[in-house]
């Protein structure tokens, strides 16, 4: 949907005519849902967060000013209330889940001899499931810039505004996060482990 | 770091569109020689694609659920705007009944002369739970606000967008309630009422936890202040006499 459709659509949400916000909901509900599920790892919880996630943007449907494009005003409130949510998680589950040790390192690999191809990689398999396991594996920091970026193609100066962050810290989470992922994969054999030694990880400021 | 950590970081940036020209090339020349950097690049590219290429259906539920929340919002707020009256005035009346004192506040003409139509059961057994739940809210309201003020103050932060309105007052610190909300935290749920407004603010003159911290509820066309001072106190005024409230606290 571009940009001048969205700023219609809001301005007759505004003026009180409440079936334009379903097209709305229809232009991102897949995206909102996708987000939302990448972040919290199942759709019942997805699925309640993007509804309050689309209630919250209806509530505050004057407030938007359209400095940025609807959806990626939308995009930002479905993250926060996936991040509120994963808070209240990690407060209700603190004796049960052991928080991820930032200075932990991932196991090394063998490295294999130099004779691999490539594109093996992209022919092993990399279901939904394994990627989303390997989301969950991340620490919540992690899991959110990268699911900013990998599904709602913000830029590292806007995921650093929406998380309140320094966009050097962007850069180094992002790439951490994808070392961690696919050294979590390579453990499941959805990635073969040539190398695998480089996901090591060589620390979130370097 | 290493050299290959170096260019890892440039392969991640790379696939996020943040690299300079420089760093571009340099990483095209790395990887041309490379092979432990290949397979990085090429893992890091895959699961980047599988992240955004494996999209699950939405559940048919969800447009239908929003869709239906949206009307009851609708039909909430044109309910509320049918329903008037009483609850300046059974505010005027806990200040009465209740015992704990007006303020050096005006209390406004529609506060005052509304109080003997205002419901009298209903009012009688307001004003424990009323400051109860004053003082509760309060309290919640002043830590909060100076645990995170600049979250506080900032109207659109979206954590608490959901029941925020606009404000023509944005001077203080403020923070939108819907009615039921506000009349739940003024009253509590022990008492009725029929309030009309379409939103109500409320707004913290101060809040250095001294005795002078003030919380003021804004709604349309009248202000509930509630003043922190060991007990506390409720008067409703018009907006000219909060006008010159404000002016003589600034």
């Amino acid at each position: 949907m571009d940009r001048e459709l969205e700023l219609k659509l809001v301005q007759r949400v505004i003026n009180g005519d409440t079936e334009a916000f379903s097209s709305l909901v229809c232009a991102y509900e897949k995206q909102v849902f996708n987000i939302a599920l990448r972040m919290v790892g199942n759709r019942e919880d997805a699925e309640d967060i993007s509804q309050e996630s689309f209630i919250k943007a209806y509530n505050s449907l004057s407030s938007f000013r359209g400095d940025s494009s609807f959806s990626s005003w939308l995009f930002r409130i479905v993250s926060n209330t996936c991040l509120d949510h994963l808070r209240k998680q990690k407060n209700r589950q603190t004796l049960s889940i052991s928080t991820e040790n930032e200075d932990e390192e991932t196991e090394e690999f063998d490295i294999a001899d130099e004779s691999f191809s490539p594109e093996e990689i992209l022919e092993k398999k990399l279901t939904r499931e394994s990627i989303q396991q390997g989301l969950n594996e991340l620490s919540t920091e992690h899991r959110a810039v990268l699911v900013l970026r990998e599904l709602q193609g913000l830029s590292y100066d806007e995921i650093a505004a929406a998380l309140n962050i320094e966009s050097g810290t962007v850069k180094s989470r992002i790439a951490r996060a994808r070392k961690k992922l696919c050294s979590f994969l390579v453990r499941e054999g959805n990635i073969p482990d040539y190398y695998a030694s480089n996901f090591k990880d060589g620390g979130e400021k370097s | 770091m290493t050299s290959c950590e170096y260019y890892i970081s440039l392969i991640s940036a790379g696939l996020d569109n943040e690299l300079t020209a420089e760093e571009c090339s340099a990483l095209t020349e790395h990887l041309s020689t490379c092979p432990r950097c290949r397979y990085v690049h090429e893992a890091f590219t895959a699961v980047s694609g599988a992240i955004a290429d494996t999209l699950e259906d939405v559940p048919e539920s969800l447009h239908e659920n929003v869709m239906a929340e949206v009307r009851r919002i609708e039909i909430k707020k044109k309910n509320r705007k049918k329903r008037m009256i009483s609850t300046f005035a059974a505010c005027a009346a806990i200040i009465i009944l209740g015992g704990i004192g007006i303020t050096s506040l005006p209390v406004s003409p529609l506060a005052t002369g509304k109080l003997e139509s205002a419901s009298e059961p209903a009012v009688a057994a307001a004003p424990a739970a009323a400051s109860y739940m004053i003082a509760e809210e309060s309290a919640r309201a002043m830590e909060y606000a100076s645990e995170s003020p600049a979250e506080y103050s900032t109207f659109s932060v979206m954590a608490d967008t959901a029941d925020a309105y606009e404000a023509d007052n944005s001077f203080f610190d403020l923070r939108g309630y819907d009615t039921d909300e506000f009349i739940e935290k003024l009253l509590g749920d022990e008492t009725e009422f029929n309030g009309d407004f379409d939103r109500c603010v409320e707004l913290i003159v101060t809040h250095d936890g001294t005795d002078e911290d003030i919380i003021v509820y804004i709604t349309d066309d009248n202000i509930i202040s509630l003043s922190q001072n060991g007990n506390y106190h409720i008067s409703a005024l018009s907006i000219e006499d909060f006008e010159l409230f404000v002016l003589n606290h600034k």
